[in-house]
């Protein structure tokens, strides 16, 4: 055996060495001993109910958000339950057996969060967060505290979509479609399939973010609504006007935002109505839109060239005569001008309402800053300039498909 | 001098880019945009443009005195006192400024990726390794940046490139800022020249340039890399504005670091590629550390008179750790920061200029020993 010294000392640097490969698990979380959260629904409470005294003492006049107490309800992952991968044969139970859903009441986002803390053994983990359901009261009040809190927290990803639910929100939470296996992920692929399939504009969390702090801008979050048990419904576009929610939109008038935003691919379809009698659905695939912003007399005004491409889905009447390029033309005309219409209706009211969630004002900070420094600077000023300003828009449409049918 | 001067040009231009991308890149964006909102991109510009003058001017005083140290030509050019007094100023300076980078990367690592972690073992820990690495003469400390140059800028302009699809140019309009006077302009450069990273990446090329095989070409290597690292971080500031917006970089401590937490692959091929690629900010902190503590200690053992800069090396770890301890919170680092940057451009720009302008007048210039004695030109 080598008994040289050098021997000796590399020895004791490999057995030193080996001690330092375990730092690595030191803080070592298995996932089972987290309490990951995939979907939070935020409810205003009511001012009587009692908020439980975890990080302050139980006594009045607590400053509370402007929101006032809130109510978190959380969709947690159960671990064993969550099959990973295709599940081979029957993965047993509902998608409800797969989740747990808790409740806390708080004065603000994080004391609530806390007092759900206090329910959960294991420490709370956001990174896995899919979706954050907010009710209709909430966002009426203003929804800058929960994005103060979502905002500073490292693991919430921007990726995560938040949804304005019509009545209460904790009641999407627990809604279980049997489609997927785990509720909230159901949920955040209606939003990411809707937009997909061009039937929601692109806008997660991080992207509604930008558009509420921009100046000349607001931001928009889609609507739900929970049908019975288990379905969820895309029921329009909730509009801010600043942090808080103003009005919503018609599911219909989603494809005119969409084609007055340019957003693609296309998929939103349309009853295009020809005559009394006559009907056909269009169905758009591309969209493309031209913003031309000029000053006149001092004012800005907007024209909107809207260019959608797309196919004919059905007609209601053999009449119609679809080999017919006259039709095609006619058809096409009636779209351009239901079109213009509903845009018309739609960026209406919004200005009625103050919220400009087109981002018109965006395009005024940019190629008309001088009138944007002299006469604007502030989100609230532009919202003056937007209730009345003259939008022009103009479509064009072009039909170049009609499906697998002659005529 | 022993060591082997085998530094070429492009490693030089290597240095240079590795030294100035580094961990106070992702506060950029904000810094950039805090008073000109939209004009961000074009104070970035502004800012560039200062550091690749300061380099230009850093190297030609460089090239006039190939083979010595900023130290030692320093005494020749104002005083032996004088030069000996603003040396030890300036590696004061670098001590200061490398902590501020330790501890900037170790908010970031304990903000990010490793919350339970203790700040001081993810501090530690990088500085050890710096130490460690810099136990290796130039030569060698240029072959490993050049080992990790393209683990840095590659994933960077793969960032710039698929965050393309999120970018709204309404965001970088208009591109002077909304009702930014030209103070505001100049107020934003010198703050962006005074980010730690700016100093380093002009400095190292003093250390650098008594090692090269052709100090002539130090010019050439360190205008390149200026070039290279300046458009890398146009293209990365410029991206991060058009996808944010200059409000909502405001609200956000490193924009471009939620950025790059947004990187997607296309089609959703591994989807949370968002740690692959904040290991890249890993890399280029440590580049950037690696190189403020080189300079630290090879203008230190000039000064002192020692045989190399190794003999430092452990020996400085308590000295940057001690004062990168100093910061008490983030809002702290970030004011002691904007402080240093005040100062940073007497140093950057004000020395060199001082030096090469008195050189000029003295007529003052150093012996290029060893090699086939190159007419001046």
């Amino acid at each position: 055996m080598m008994r040289n010294p050098m021997y000796q000392i590399i020895k004791w640097l490999l057995i030193i060495n080996t001690l330092l490969l375990l730092s690595g698990c030191w803080d070592q979380k298995e996932i089972e001993e987290r309490s990951t959260i995939l979907g939070l629904a935020i409810d205003k409470a009511e001012d009587t109910e009692n908020t439980a005294p975890i990080t302050h003492p139980a006594t009045e006049d607590l400053p509370t958000s402007k929101i006032g107490k809130v109510k978190v309800t959380a969709q947690l992952a159960i671990p064993g339950q969550i099959p990973l991968g295709p599940s081979q044969g029957d993965s047993g139970g509902s998608s409800r057996d797969k989740v747990h859903v808790v409740e806390a009441i708080g004065l603000t986002l994080d004391d609530a969060i806390q007092s759900l803390q206090q329910q959960l053994a294991y420490p709370i983990f956001f990174g896995q967060l899919q979706v954050i359901i907010i009710s209709e009261e909430v966002a009426k009040q203003g929804i800058n505290p929960i994005n103060e809190y979502l905002r500073r927290r490292p693991e919430i990803r921007r990726t995560a979509w938040m949804a304005v639910n019509g009545e209460s929100a904790a009641k999407a939470m627990e809604a279980a479609p049997e489609l997927e296996r785990i509720p909230a992920i159901y949920l955040s692929a209606v939003f990411e399939e809707g937009v997909k399939m061009g039937k929601l504009p692109e806008n997660d969390l991080g992207r509604f973010w930008v558009s509420d702090s921009n100046k000349g801008q607001d931001g928009y979050l889609p609507l739900i609504s929970v049908e019975g048990e288990e379905n969820i419904n895309i029921s329009g576009l909730a509009y801010f006007s600043n942090d808080k929610m103003v009005g919503s939109t018609k599911p219909y008038q989603i494809s005119f935002f969409n084609g007055l935003t340019g957003q693609n691919p296309g998929g939103a379809t349309g009853f295009v109505k020809l005559s009394d009698e006559e009907s056909v659905m269009f169905m758009s695939t591309r969209r493309k839109v031209n913003y031309d912003s000029s000053l006149k007399d001092g004012r800005p005004e907007f024209k909107v060239t809207v260019d959608v491409w797309g196919f004919i889905r059905e007609k209601n009447k053999e009449s119609i005569k679809l080999d017919d390029m006259k039709t095609i033309e006619k058809i096409e005309s009636q779209t351009e001008k239901f079109i213009e219409q509903e845009s018309h209706r739609l960026i209406k009211e919004t200005q009625e309402r103050k919220s400009d969630i087109f981002g018109f004002g965006e395009y005024v900070r940019g190629d008309l800053s001088t009138f944007w420094d002299d006469e604007v600077e502030t989100t609230d000023k532009w919202k003056e300039v937007y209730k009345d300003m003259k939008i022009e828009i103009k479509a064009n449409v072009h039909i170049d498909r009609v499906g697998m049918k002659a005529k | 001098m022993n060591e082997p001067r085998q530094v070429t040009a492009f490693q030089s231009a290597v240095i240079v880019i590795n030294s100035t991308i580094g961990i106070s890149i992702l506060a950029l964006p904000r810094i950039a945009s805090d008073k000109v909102g939209a004009g961000a991109l074009l104070v970035t510009a502004f800012g560039v443009s200062i550091f690749m003058f300061c380099i230009f001017i850093l190297s030609h005083l460089c090239k006039r005195f190939p083979r010595e140290s900023i130290i030692t030509y320093s005494q020749k050019i104002i005083g032996k006192p004088l030069g000996k007094a603003i040396g030890f100023i300036i590696i004061c300076f670098f001590a200061i400024v490398t902590s501020i980078v330790v501890r900037e990367f170790g908010f970031v690592m304990n903000t990010t990726l490793m919350q339970e972690t203790p700040i001081t073992a993810t501090m530690l820990s990088m500085l050890i390794l710096v130490a460690v690495a810099t136990r290796n003469n130039i030569t060698t400390i240029s072959y490993m940046h050049t080992y990790y140059f393209p683990f840095i800028i590659v994933p960077i302009m793969f960032m710039v490139i698929m965050a393309t699809q999120d970018a709204d140019m309404r965001h970088l309009k208009p591109f002077w800022g909304n009702d930014a006077s030209f103070m505001d302009f100049l107020e934003g450069a010198a703050s962006i020249t005074g980010l730690p990273f700016i100093p380093i990446g002009l400095y190292i090329i003093t250390v650098i340039t008594p090692y090269m095989i052709e100090p002539k070409k130090v010019v050439k290597g360190a205008l390149w890399g200026s070039i290279i690292s300046s458009i890398t971080i146009l293209f990365a500031t410029g991206i991060t504005v058009a996808v944010f917006g200059s409000e909502e970089i405001d609200k956000s401590l490193w924009p471009m670091l939620v950025l790059t937490r947004m990187t997607e692959l296309p089609a959703s091929i591994l989807e949370r590629l968002d740690i692959i690629f904040l290991v890249v900010w890993i890399v280029s902190a440590f580049t950037t550390i690696l190189s403020g503590y080189l300079i630290c200690i090879e203008l230190a053992s000039k000064l002192f008179g020692l045989r190399s800069h190794r003999v430092l090396s452990y020996l400085t770890i308590p000295v940057i750790f001690g004062l990168s301890l100093y910061p008490e919170s983030v809002p702290h680092l970030y004011e002691i920061i904007r402080l240093t940057g005040k100062w940073c451009l007497i140093i950057t720009l004000g020395y060199p200029i001082v030096l090469l302008l008195i050189s000029l007048l003295r007529g003052k210039r150093g012996s290029n020993d060893e090699k086939s004695n190159v007419s001046d030109n």
